[in-house]
């Protein structure tokens, strides 16, 4: 233990905390300290031996959370000082207690300048130090020509920290460093490689933001990169024995933003690129690290097929690794490869499946990521089922904010068909929907106002479904804001077509006005309300003293839109006609003919010229007057300083220009500024604040509308063959249920994967068959691969992984400390068992009989991802009835009946997966809620129950 | 770029914290409460890596101390990883077999490594001879 440069005071103090065995008698301690340490430091003439060890005890207090602002001062006191012990500390110190916007830090600029002139290297080397933490706006032009200058100093460690320092500048204000860029460039060819290194960074930070500009620079770049890897670098650069591995991955980083969709500045690099990554591989992390970078690299500049061959077999290489970290590595990689070809993917379904089930949460977070990247339309119905069961089950704000956005961009997207698209928005606006935004639910009140536009009677019966949906919903004792939202204006406007027994309008409105009252979070939700309620009485003369009686409570609210809504209430109600003109049944797609060129006020306006207004100037007569008075519009926008011009006269418009286009007017409501008289064309929106244009902005939904090809092959496929039985038996998958079920998901995820049967069945051996649903799955294209797209799907599958050679030289100076790396293997595939050849097999029953008691049943539920809802209308009786149906056509065991509402347990076969079902029972109507892990297996036990059970 | 560097004890003690972007003391307070908690309850079975907020945690434990870095999205998480092994194996060679003790008396020592290896949130120096050059140049001031 070296405390031998402690005093006395100071060591007690570390000790005593240290033994300390609460947070509260830490507190204590450290207050206690603060007291002493304000003491000394009021003492007059300390020295700087002492004055170090307080500024160090004040930093100890702070790091243990404490406010020792009193020291700050101090600090800032010790860099004027003339000693180089005390400076040193001063600034160290202040580094650590400061920040850029700090008061004092006007007190430091003086001593920084002073110290970045100074001869002792040391003392500028603590300058720059500071700079480069505490550099602010206002300090950039008094420093930045000295740190410039600086650029050139004999010492290798002084300019290494100056680059540095102008990284720090170009991130604050860009502008002043581009002007010195031909001096940065110089610094790349600095004889020392550190500060040549050092200059990569800022030299990255301008390829990102001007890439054009730092094209020349690539074949600088290329042949650093081959120089270090061929190891003309000092030894001392080395780590693990792999050279300059930072170096290494800054400038394939730089090159990946250089060589983005510009194939004459990616041909530069393939050669490099491969070199790099075979020299790499010495099975060391570092190694790893560069291949990964590497392959990000290859996947983001114009596309090479043998390189990407390359990538694709170093990931496969990783993802089968038995290490977490590589494993990580691989899932991630494999999502960017994904992105250039998604066949790359069916290689590895079954580590993808497994992936998705670890423990690992970062692994699964990362797996949803790589599911979400090689969605198609016929996975899209699994993968969604995937995403929503981790939206239900996690809480971390993050990954759902994340979750919604993908399960709303890919139902949206890929949807089979519309009810399915509106059975997954309601899931999600139940499961999260203070993350949803609002044009989303927008989008999906557009889709039942338009529907599919095709087929009328399709888009009626698509009406129905939502309408009766709702409808349901609405029952739930607790709805996110958004939800009742989109509930409240599609009930509202065809509340007519529910069919669902026993609810009448009068029904609707009391279900509509009991919601009300429910506490909201978003107060516009109760204007959609109102305006629902108020759309039912006027299109059906509904008399409802409930939904009357609550409008007029509401007179009084303190939302202005609220009140309004109900006093226009008041007023409709005067006169029916007129209410039912101005709420019309299934209108919210026509167009409202409005005379646009205002006419009937002319004689208003001719009044008020007459008594010596302006006349009205538009936009861009406005924009053609501030032009010609020449008012230095740019000059007083953008300087922050004080403005000592009178403003102009209020006669002429301000420069703001207004956007020429008309159509800003957003779905959001009316706040956009229109210029030009109203902008009524286009479909008229019911929204919370009356009617919206559904305007340029928002494109329908296109989902929808997409061609209902394929409706549900992809989930069905690789189920319905193993069970129903009026399709031919085919071969199918036996081994351990557990493994079975995973080949399932894996052959429904990777269901539409171009290149899935081709690509595994010649190659990895490791990798089993993807199950028969895949391989008869027609060879399908997905969408064309992104942007720079070459023709990328006629790769066969080559390279079969290959596996590291030696085992890693790691850490052979670490012996004492304790690493916890012992499972730094090589990543070799992982042998997964083959499945035996399998016997041609009689179709099977879906379900097996499962004793389990009702607890059990209740531990179990919430576990099975997958919930089912079926209605049917029944001829069953009674519940017994029900159960002994259950028992018999459905091969499941009876769990308990409790009154009209019965339970029962089933294994799904092959395997020992539970599935179970919920049957609640009012004649002639049953609903039966099926849970089970799969979503696959669930549809075909609703499907049963639609056989079984009417 | 690395965000914030952490050292946790196994007991949640914070034994060395730097940021490399301003924030201001409370959040960083806050910050470390958040992501000890995180770190400390992992499995030693799961990978390195963990996404927190918008940014991914890179963590490892020597001994008794978790050494965490806070990276970006675009970053290489590996590379971070074998940079904070950089960055120990500068401890230990500087202290000869470095224990956590070393670094609870003489933490200013480490601030001091640290700012030879990395300059706001980049490493700049991958040799540790200069780094322990450097170190001991400055050591009678020290």
């Amino acid at each position: 233990m070296s405390g031998g440069h402690l005093s006395k005071e100071f060591f007690e103090l570390v000790k005593s905390i240290g033994e300390s065995r609460s947070k509260q008698e830490e507190d204590k301690i450290i207050v206690g300290e603060i007291a002493i340490l304000k003491q000394h430091l009021s003492a007059p003439n300390i020295s700087a031996k002492k004055m170090k060890e307080y500024m160090i005890r004040a930093v100890y207090a702070e790091m243990l959370g404490h406010d020792a602002s009193f020291a700050y001062i101090h600090a800032v006191k010790l860099t004027h000082e003339k000693n180089l012990f005390a400076k040193r500390i001063g600034y160290l110190t202040c580094n650590l207690f400061l920040h850029k916007d700090h008061e004092l830090m006007l007190l430091l600029i003086n001593t920084m300048q002073r110290d970045l002139q100074s001869a002792n290297h040391i003392e500028v080397c603590s300058a720059l130090a500071s700079v480069c933490r505490l550099v602010n706006l206002e300090m950039i032009p008094a420093i930045s020509p000295l740190v410039f200058k600086l650029l050139s100093h004999p010492q290798e460690a002084v300019r290494k920290k100056a680059i540095v320092a102008v990284h720090k500048f170009f991130k604050i204000v860009p502008e002043a460093v581009l002007d010195q860029k031909d001096q940065i460039r110089k610094v790349l060819c600095d004889p020392d490689p550190s500060v040549m290194g050092a200059s990569l960074h800022v030299l990255c930070e301008i390829a990102k933001a001007h890439p054009a500009s730092s094209k020349d620079l690539v074949p600088s770049f290329v042949s650093i990169l081959k120089q270090i890897t061929e190891h003309r670098l000092p030894r001392d650069f080395d780590y693990h024995r792999m050279p300059a591995p930072w170096l290494q991955v800054k400038l394939l980083s730089i090159l990946s933003i250089l060589g983005t969709a510009d194939k004459a500045a990616s041909e530069h690099m393939y050669e490099i690129l491969q070199e790099c990554m075979r020299r790499a591989d010495s099975g060391v992390n570092v190694g790893y690290a560069i291949i990964y970078e590497c392959v990000k690299c290859i996947t983001r500049i114009f596309p090479d097929h043998g390189l990407l061959e390359l990538a694709a077999s170093n990931i496969s290489r990783f993802i089968s690794s038995e290490n977490h970290n590589l494993r990580y590595l691989g899932v991630t990689g494999l999502a960017q490869i994904v992105q250039v070809n998604p066949a790359y993917a069916a290689e590895h379904q079954m580590v993808v499946v497994d992936c998705l089930e670890d423990p690992d949460e970062t692994l699964k977070r990362k797996t949803l990521d790589l599911l979400f990247r090689m969605t198609n339309p016929q996975n899209v119905v699994v993968v969604v089922d995937k995403l929503t069961f981790h939206l239900r089950t996690s809480v971390d704000s993050h990954l759902r904010r994340d979750l919604v956005q993908k399960i709303t961009s890919l139902a949206e997207r890929f949807a089979p068909d519309n009810e399915w698209y509106v059975n997954t928005m309601n899931t999600v606006f139940e499961l999260s929907g203070e993350l949803v935004p609002a044009e989303t639910a927008y989008n999906l009140m557009r889709l039942v106002a338009e529907g599919a536009g095709e087929d009328e009677s399709a888009d009626t019966a698509f009406r129905v479904f939502a309408v009766n949906t709702y409808l349901k919903l609405l029952e739930k004792p607790t709805l996110s804001d958004i939800l009742v939202q989109v509930i409240a204006w599609v009930l509202g406007e065809y509340a007519r077509l529910a069919t669902i027994d026993g609810y009448t309008i009068e029904d609707i409105a009391d279900l509509l006005s009991e919601c009300i009252e429910r506490p909201f979070e978003d107060p516009s939700t109760r204007g959609y309300l109102v305006t629902a309620l108020l759309k039912l009485i006027g299109q059906h003369g509904l008399k409802s003293t409930t939904a009357e009686d609550i409008i007029r409570s509401y007179r009084s609210s303190r939302m202005t839109d609220l009140q309004q809504r109900c006093y226009e209430f008041e007023q409709l109600r005067q006169s029916p006609a007129l209410m039912r003109k101005v709420l019309p049944y299934d209108a919210s797609c026509e167009d409202i003919a409005v005379n646009k060129d205002l006419t009937f006020l002319e004689s208003f306006v001719r009044q008020k010229l007459d008594e010596g207004a302006k006349p009205y100037q538009n936009a861009s007569e406005r924009a053609a007057r501030a032009q010609t008075q020449n008012v230095p519009k740019a000059e007083v926008e953008t300087k922050p300083s004080l403005n000592f011009m009178p403003y102009e006269a209020p006669t002429k418009a301000p420069p703001v220009s207004f956007p020429p286009a008309v159509e800003t007017h957003d779905a959001a409501g009316g706040e956009a500024p229109v210029p030009t008289g109203l902008n009524v064309s286009g479909p008229r929106k019911w929204g919370p604040s009356g009617y919206n244009q559904p305007g340029g902005k928002g494109e329908p939904p296109q989902a929808p509308a997409a061609p209902p090809q394929e409706k549900h092959v992809a989930p069905d496929q690789g189920f319905s063959q193993v069970q129903t039985s009026s399709q031919k038996p085919v071969p199918k998958a036996e081994p351990s249920g557990a493994m079975n079920e995973k080949q399932r998901m894996a052959a429904a995820l990777f269901s539409g994967l171009g290149g899935a049967a081709a690509a595994s069945a010649p190659a990895a051996p490791s990798v089993p068959k993807p199950a028969p649903a895949v391989a008869r799955a027609p060879p399908q294209e997905k969408e064309a691969p992104p942007p720079s797209a070459v023709d990328l799907l006629d790769l066969d599958d080559g390279g079969s992984p290959q596996i590291a050679q030696s085992p890693s030289p790691q850490g052979g100076d670490m012996l004492l400390l304790d690493m916890d790396d012992s499972v730094l293997a090589q990543p070799t595939p992982v042998p997964v068992p083959q499945p035996p050849p399998q016997p041609v097999q009689p179709p099977q029953p879906l379900l097996g009989p499962l004793q389990v008691t009702t607890p059990q049943v209740g531990a179990m539920w919430p576990q099975l991802a997958s919930e089912r809802v079926v209605q049917i209308h029944t001829s069953l009786g009674s519940c017994q009835e029900m159960m002994f149906r259950m028992q018999n056509a459905m091969n499941v065991s009876p769990v308990e009946i409790i009154g009209m509402e019965g339970i029962a347990a089933g294994r799904v076969l092959p395997g020992n997966d539970p599935c179970f079902l919920h049957g609640k029972l009012s004649p002639p109507r049953l609903d039966i809620k099926i849970r089970c892990r799969d979503a696959g297996v669930a549809q075909n036990v609703a499907d049963l129950c639609q056989r079984a059970l009417s | 770029m690395i965000n914030f560097i952490l050292l946790i004890s196994r007991q949640g003690k914070t034994r060395l914290k730097k940021w490399f972007v301003p924030c201001p003391e409370r959040d960083q307070f806050r910050t470390i409460k958040e992501v000890s908690s995180l770190i400390l309850n992992r499995s030693p079975k799961v990978c390195n890596f963990l996404e927190w907020r918008d940014y991914k945690l890179c963590y490892k434990r020597y001994a008794s101390l978790f050494f965490i870095a806070c990276i970006e999205q675009n970053d290489n998480e590996l590379l971070a990883l074998e940079m904070v092994h950089h960055f120990v194996e500068c401890l230990d060679r500087y202290f000869g077999n470095v224990c956590e003790l070393d670094l609870i008396f003489n933490f200013h020592k480490a601030y001091y490594i640290l700012d030879e290896i990395l300059i706001s949130g980049e490493l700049q120096e991958s040799s540790k001879r200069a780094v322990l050059h450097h170190i001991s140049e400055q050591d009678p001031l020290i």
